[in-house]
């Protein structure tokens, strides 16, 4: 039992003291910790390594909070929210009971959607062992087009994306022959291009050179003195529906493929200020308005895992990444993982409790601490996260090939962020790309060639209709406009 | 350089390399009985790929309005041509230089290039290698 071993908690206090330096810095997300703690982890026994990389999920999340309350740029995508609120009331001398909402606000959203996860996890699992191929290869495409449709301001940039990450994942042995593919006689691509390479470089070298390019002078970021840190039983009462209809919120958000804390946090906003009895304080340093965005961004967390462990697709960019460490584990997620292995199912729900717990302990015994953190030069991480990339790239397998492979995905990276590309489609295509072909391959030769078995399963059917539809929507919304 | 040359150019980049994807997918072994072999995806992909990428180069945008932020930021782009040919050094020698001559010249490096002062970077650079190796080669047996 991982709550019982001291090695684990240490493990978990590692992951969340990173995740608290990722989080709280501007321009550092959750995503990037995770590319380039994964391959770290590789020697760690498994519950250690999914220790240390929740904890670093959930420290991350929580403390993009800090800097958007402290000093109104939100650490993460998912606290945009949370400087609407968070912001003023640290301007009115409140930043030490924003930061103490934010944080249970936080843990609040974490344990109600991982407590959804472990509820639905075995009812959604059970329902999705009645997949064929013709399901699952459905189920790779609806992913990927919801992460296309959702993350992209250009459809067609996303579908480009999706389609790289597609052809990327072809590299090696073909999935249902055993015949080699795009490896150019190069016995070092017979394997096929490790991610994990490509999202250490994709979501931690681009970023590091996207902010070498684009940065500002460093200052020293100011921020007012912090005093009460836990809000009165009057206020929590206020709090307490919003927190609750928010983690419910954000974690039906978290499910669907594509849409992650930063989609959920502003909903759930929206809809606080709607059951509000005081709209009009809302974005003017209302608490319930802080709690409402805090809860919902942390409640994604459970919504993209309860997906990722039981469909094995990921919900978001970090639950993608994730994907990766635990089949660098051995595990793959999925139905299959409930059905074969209950106890590491329920492990895993057990771990990422921890990691909450853990997450507020630090969050509201570290308040004032953690505000330092905004003071590290971001000159001095860039070189070290570099290295760290270039050493976890190589760790994994302890070939240079995967170094380069992990910077030429830096460069490329760069270059298509710089135009707009999104990486989210690529990271999914890759990791989905051998799940849908090998799924399809599969259908065809089970229907003898009849491509219809594709429309002829319902679910198959029904996943494909709501691709279509949200990749034709934004085409059929500018023809209505 | 402007957005509608960038994305016009960056398309034709995506249907060039769909179409290599599709050649390649020619080349290999063909399936039976209507079940398609091992090129049939790269085939499908590839096509994909040259009809994105035209209708990228295609509806590419109109105007001079620029990607890169603030215009072509020079000093910028200066710094990590060197720093990834920093990187691409550290890696070419990785079997020729050892770790611990290897990596405090690289960090050194990066530090100079966004312009740390000497003795922090000199300072951090020494305590960084330390630690980093101490982590990848004691802990986790990395050779490095």
């Amino acid at each position: 039992m991982p709550i019982f071993d001291p090695v684990t908690w240490l493990y978990l206090t590692g992951g969340v003291v990173l995740g608290v330096v990722f989080g709280a810095l501007p321009g550092f997300t959750a995503t990037m910790g995770l590319a380039i703690l994964t391959p770290l982890t590789f020697w760690l026994p498994t519950d250690q390594a999914l220790a240390m990389l929740f904890g670093l999920l959930c420290a991350a999340i929580f403390s993009g909070g800090i800097p958007a309350i402290l000093i109104n740029t939100p650490g993460t995508p998912a606290s945009i929210a949370t400087t609407w609120d968070g912001y003023p009331l640290a301007q009115q001398g409140q930043a030490g009971l924003a930061l103490g909402v934010n944080a249970l606000g936080a843990f609040t959203g974490q344990m109600i959607s991982i407590l959804v996860l472990a509820v639905a996890g075995y009812p959604l699992a059970a329902f999705a062992l009645r997949f064929g191929p013709a399901e699952y290869f459905a189920l790779a495409v609806f992913g990927i087009s919801m992460m296309v449709s959702i993350s992209s301001e250009s459809l067609i940039k996303g579908l480009l994306m999706g389609a790289s990450g597609l052809a990327v994942s072809m590299v090696g042995l073909d999935p249902i022959m055993a015949y080699p593919r795009l490896t150019f006689g190069s016995p070092a691509l017979i394997e096929g291009i490790s991610f994990i390479p490509v999202m250490v470089g994709l979501f931690g070298v681009a970023e590091v050179l996207m902010q070498i390019y684009a940065r500002v002078p460093h200052e020293v970021r100011g921020f007012g003195r912090i005093e009460r840190i836990m809000p009165h039983a009057s206020e929590l009462r206020t709090m307490a529906p919003h927190a609750l209809v928010s983690s419910l919120l954000g974690t039906g958000v978290g499910i669907i493929p594509g849409a992650g804390g930063d989609i959920g946090s502003m909903i759930a906003w929206g809809q606080a200020r709607r059951m509000s009895a005081r709209p009009d304080t809302f974005g003017r340093g209302s608490l319930e308005g802080l709690v409402a965005s805090s809860t919902a961004a942390n409640a994604a967390i459970g919504g993209a895992i309860t997906t990722m462990l039981t469909l094995g697709i990921p919900g978001d960019s970090a639950s993608a990444v994730l994907i990766g460490a635990l089949l660098i584990h051995g595990l793959q997620p999925g139905p299959m993982l409930f059905r074969d292995r209950p106890e590491l199912a329920a492990e895993l729900v057990m771990l990422l409790m921890m990691a909450a717990v853990l997450t507020l302990v630090v969050g509201l015994l570290g308040a004032r601490p953690l505000a330092w953190v905004l003071r590290v030069k971001d000159e001095i991480l860039w070189a070290l996260i570099l290295v760290i990339c270039v050493l976890g790239a190589y760790a994994l397998n302890q070939a240079p090939v995967d170094v380069w492979v992990m910077l030429a995905s830096g460069v490329l990276g760069f270059v298509l962020r710089q135009a707009r590309f999104p990486m989210g489609p690529l990271v999914l295509a890759l990791i989905l790309g051998p799940m849908a072909e090998s799924n399809l391959r599969r259908a065809l030769v089970i229907s003898q060639g009849d491509a219809t078995i594709l429309v002829r399963q319902p679910i198959a059917l029904v996943l494909l209709v709501i691709t279509a539809i949200s990749l034709l929507w934004p085409l059929l919304r500018r023809r209505s406009d | 350089m402007s957005a509608r040359r960038w994305d016009t150019a960056l398309g034709i980049g995506f249907a060039a390399l769909g179409g290599a994807l599709a050649l390649a997918g020619w080349g290999l072994p063909e399936g039976l009985a209507g079940v398609p072999g091992p090129g049939f995806f790269p085939i499908l992909i590839g096509l994909g790929l040259i009809v994105l990428g035209l209708g990228l180069a295609a509806s590419a945008g109109r105007g001079d309005a620029s990607y890169w932020r603030e215009g072509w930021r020079t000093t910028g782009m200066r710094q990590i041509v060197v720093i990834l040919t920093l990187l691409g050094m550290y890696a070419a020698l990785w079997n020729a230089v050892p770790f611990l001559w290897r990596t405090p010249v690289l960090l050194l490096g990066i530090y100079r290039t966004v312009g740390e002062p000497w003795m922090r970077s000199i300072l951090i650079s020494l305590v960084a290698t330390a630690l980093l190796g101490g982590v990848f080669d004691t802990l986790l047996r990395v050779r490095l």
